[in-house]
């Protein structure tokens, strides 16, 4: 399975639905997932209004890493 | 009246030019032939050796500013568009330039099951002007959905859990930006509906920026 495929499956599996953002590499090492922009809400044009702090405590880095292992 | 030649001897100091001398320096002086232009055109040879002020030709390519990514990746999981790792500068020269944007990638709508009705993700140009931040500026109007409608079984491969569709998009549009500052020309991507993700780039296809200054 590719890794985006795995990142993905193993987000979904700790919060459907969350929103994130993150450029090049699949966040696969906790360094990476620490760069991930988490969308927190949306302007009136559309855009997307996004942080790097994590505002999901239901995912974690050794949560997320628990989960694509399994996969 | 007698002339009065001034030998080599009586030029010692300084000549004031803005007050002894009148009259335009020929080119074939070293000067321009000319006393005065138009504010905003450019000096042109109309001669070998003859000069005038001129604007430039309308639709003639004043600037090209191009990048290519041969690496990177954006990926949004939601509805709301985010900034791509697409994007290049220009700067025009004239107000009344327009800049043609050209951009193409690799675009890559992902979901996570079989329901092919919908595979499609959204594309937007944003434009940042002088560091005073991004807007949208392409599509006028609408949503800018891009995707395909396909049956579920001819995609998926020999893996029907997901599917994934890799095709090539490119961009065109025309913008007036109405300034001498510097222009930043982002592609913002998002998904669509109930698909997982939007993706561009993600893989070694390279993605191009080409934006050109035409005189307006």
């Amino acid at each position: 399975m590719e890794d985006s495929i795995k990142f993905h499956k193993a987000m979904n599996t700790l919060k459907p639905d969350v929103g994130y953002v993150y450029h090049n590499n699949v966040p696969m090492t906790e360094k990476l997932f620490n760069k991930i922009q988490w969308v927190t809400g949306e302007n009136a044009e559309g855009t997307a209004i996004t942080t790097t702090i994590n505002p999901h405590s239901e995912i974690t880095w050794a949560l997320l890493k628990a989960e694509m292992d399994k996969l | 009246m007698a002339l009065t030649t001034i030998k080599n001897s009586g030029l010692s100091g300084s000549i004031d030019l803005t007050t002894k001398v009148t009259g335009a320096l020929p080119v074939g002086n070293g000067g321009t032939g000319i006393t005065s232009g138009t504010s905003g055109q450019y000096l042109k040879f109309t001669g070998t050796t003859t000069t005038a002020s001129s604007a430039v030709d309308a639709g003639k390519v004043l600037q090209v500013q191009h990048v290519t990514f041969t690496s990177g990746g954006t990926v949004n999981t939601t509805t709301s568009f985010a900034a791509s790792y697409i994007t290049d500068q220009i700067t025009p020269s004239a107000t009344s330039s327009k800049i043609l944007i050209q951009m193409q990638c690799r675009f890559y709508p992902y979901r996570d099951d079989t329901d092919a009705n919908n595979v499609s993700g959204k594309i937007a140009i944003y434009r940042d002007i002088g560091g005073a931040g991004f807007s949208k500026v392409w599509p006028a109007s609408g949503a800018g959905d891009i995707g395909i409608g396909t049956a579920a079984s001819s995609i998926g491969g020999d893996n029907p859990t997901w599917i994934d569709v890799n095709f090539l998009q490119p961009v065109f549009f025309v913008d007036e930006p109405n300034t001498t500052s510097a222009c930043d020309y982002t592609m913002y991507i998002a998904k669509v509906g109930t698909m997982n993700n939007i993706q561009v780039g993600q893989s070694t296809f390279p993605a191009d920026v080409v934006l050109m200054e035409i005189a307006g």
